[in-house]
């Protein structure tokens, strides 16, 4: 029935940006306009010690159809050449591709014309304020994403932004964003963040004594990130294919597609 | 006699015009308005500014014209952010408007990028403005202000001390010291001699008043001059009367 519908299973109004009308019983005709789209993937970000690591899978989906198995969803931003060799941030973003690019774009152009203005490179904590802007601007009529900044701060820590699509924002060690993130944040929360680990014969109940947070090894959290996304593929249909992985240290940015399951 | 504009209008298109014809033009290519407004500084009351390492000091020249007027109610030093201040000489009514301008801009800067704004990017902002008087929307009757300014500065979380001069032609440059006004020359000259890169806070603010002092045609009071400073620890800061009178009893009697 949804006109430009890409999965006539579902038959719903979720995936088209124009519908027919509806007749209905009385007389009157309903019209409706869906101007945005679910294209699935699953995106995960960790900050580490002196390093910032952000992953995203590659497939696109509109319901069950793959539109590709190759759209990478993490972006390097605010080098001052168009080939990012000089870029000191990384965007994740995830949920609606088109405005995730739009928003890509958006944010890199901010930063190459901040570069411009001052002078010098926008850090990843004046990036993030400004990504925040930037999305509450469009309060009323969202880019409808889920975005995550990486970055190294001032001092060559990691750093991790994760947003909502309407720009509330905070600086964390962790997190997923997308259509497996409800499988993937309660894995971080306890690998990453240590989150109920307790120290052995620490006692019991309240006198029970947390495993104390450090930030991981880069090693480490390749080998996380990469357990999280296997996990994901099995257990979620629009996540799958490939995954992108970029690290970002004091050195620069390097850049590793892994393979995924493909089914 | 180099009322160039009808012919020049022809050339642009109409919007562009707007511009043209609200200027004059010398054979020179340059704008009268502009001329008239470097003039016009010269003619300001002396304003100075002396960047340390410590900090920045400012001070200027209250021309007290009555017996009757409130000395507290001129102000010349103005605050931009609290790592930036300003110290003019020229229309003040023009030096406020780009001052609101400034302030909106450190604002605008502070919410977007949580961070100051830096003080080169004050000034320019400041400068963009000062080309902007020459081309208002109405067009035909508006005139390039004769305005002066010079933006001086502090310093930012991490940044060193920085003291910048605006020009009404839009055109800034960074000083370690600089006067402006009606004794910019002499003031100038004076702190050409005696400027050098050790200069504590307290020095500078010495310097800056013994300077005015030369070039002053009244004599110089707590009340007919006055000092700010923008420092790491404090900010931009106006001198309290207290002050001020303990800066003045510093200088050497003559």
């Amino acid at each position: 029935m949804a006109m430009f519908s890409q999965n006539p299973v579902l038959d719903g109004p979720n995936y088209s940006f124009a519908e027919a009308p509806q007749a209905r019983a009385d007389g009157f005709r309903e019209h409706r306009f869906n101007p945005y789209t679910d294209n699935g993937g699953t995106t995960v970000a960790v900050a580490g010690d002196g390093f910032a690591m952000m992953a995203g899978d590659t497939r696109s989906t509109s319901g069950y159809s793959i539109n590709t198995r190759f759209a990478p969803k993490v972006f390097k931003i605010g080098g001052s050449t168009s080939s990012q060799e000089d870029a000191n941030i990384l965007l994740s973003v995830v949920g609606f591709a088109a405005d995730g690019e739009a928003l890509k774009e958006r944010l890199d152009a901010i930063c190459k014309m901040y570069r411009y203005r001052h002078g010098k490179p926008m850090t990843v904590n004046a990036c993030a304020k400004r990504l925040s802007t930037i999305l509450y601007q469009k309060r009323f009529f969202p880019y409808y994403v889920y975005a995550i900044l990486g970055g190294l701060d001032e001092e060559n820590k990691g750093a991790v932004y994760s947003y909502d699509p309407v720009g509330s924002y905070e600086r964390e060690q962790c997190r997923a964003g997308g259509a497996a993130a409800s499988l993937i944040m309660p894995f971080l929360d306890n690998q990453v963040n240590f989150k109920n680990q307790y120290i052995p014969g620490s006692g019991v109940g309240h006198a029970l004594q947390e495993r104390e947070r450090a930030p991981l090894p880069r090693s480490e959290v390749e080998i996380l990130v990469k357990d999280a996304f296997d996990s994901a593929v099995e257990r979620h249909i629009e996540v799958g294919d490939a995954l992108q992985v970029m690290v970002i240290t004091k050195d620069g940015i390097e850049e590793k597609i892994l393979p995924l399951k493909r089914d | 006699m180099f009322m160039a504009r009808s012919e020049y209008g022809k050339f642009f298109s109409d919007r562009l015009r707007v511009h043209v014809e609200g200027s004059t033009f010398s054979p020179e290519g340059r704008l009268f308005q502009v001329e008239y407004s470097l003039e016009a500084i010269k003619l300001g009351s002396t304003a100075i500014g002396v960047a340390t390492s410590e900090g920045v000091v400012l001070g200027v020249e209250k021309r007290v014209t009555s017996t009757l007027l409130e000395t507290s109610s001129v102000e010349k030093i103005v605050e931009i952010d609290r790592h930036i201040g300003c110290a003019m000489s020229g229309l003040q009514a023009d030096a406020r408007s780009m001052v609101e301008h400034a302030r909106v801009e450190s604002q605008s800067h502070a919410f977007n990028y949580n961070e100051p704004l830096r003080v080169e990017s004050c000034t320019q902002a400041i400068c963009d403005l000062a080309l902007r008087f020459g081309e208002s929307a109405d067009g035909e009757e508006s005139i390039m202000s004769p305005l002066w300014r010079r933006p001086a500065h502090c310093r930012l979380r991490r940044g060193r001390p920085q003291l910048y001069h605006a020009e009404p032609s839009g055109t800034f440059y960074r000083y370690d010291a600089k006067a402006i006004g009606s004794g910019s020359e002499g003031a100038q000259a004076e702190l050409q001699n005696e400027y050098h890169k050790s200069l504590t806070i307290a020095d500078a603010e010495t310097l800056v008043l013994k300077t005015l002092k030369q070039v002053m045609e009244e004599k110089l009071d707590a009340k007919n001059v006055q000092l700010a400073s923008v420092t790491k620890e404090r900010g931009f800061r106006i001198y309290t009367d207290e002050e001020m009178a303990e800066v003045v009893g510093r200088l050497p009697a003559n």
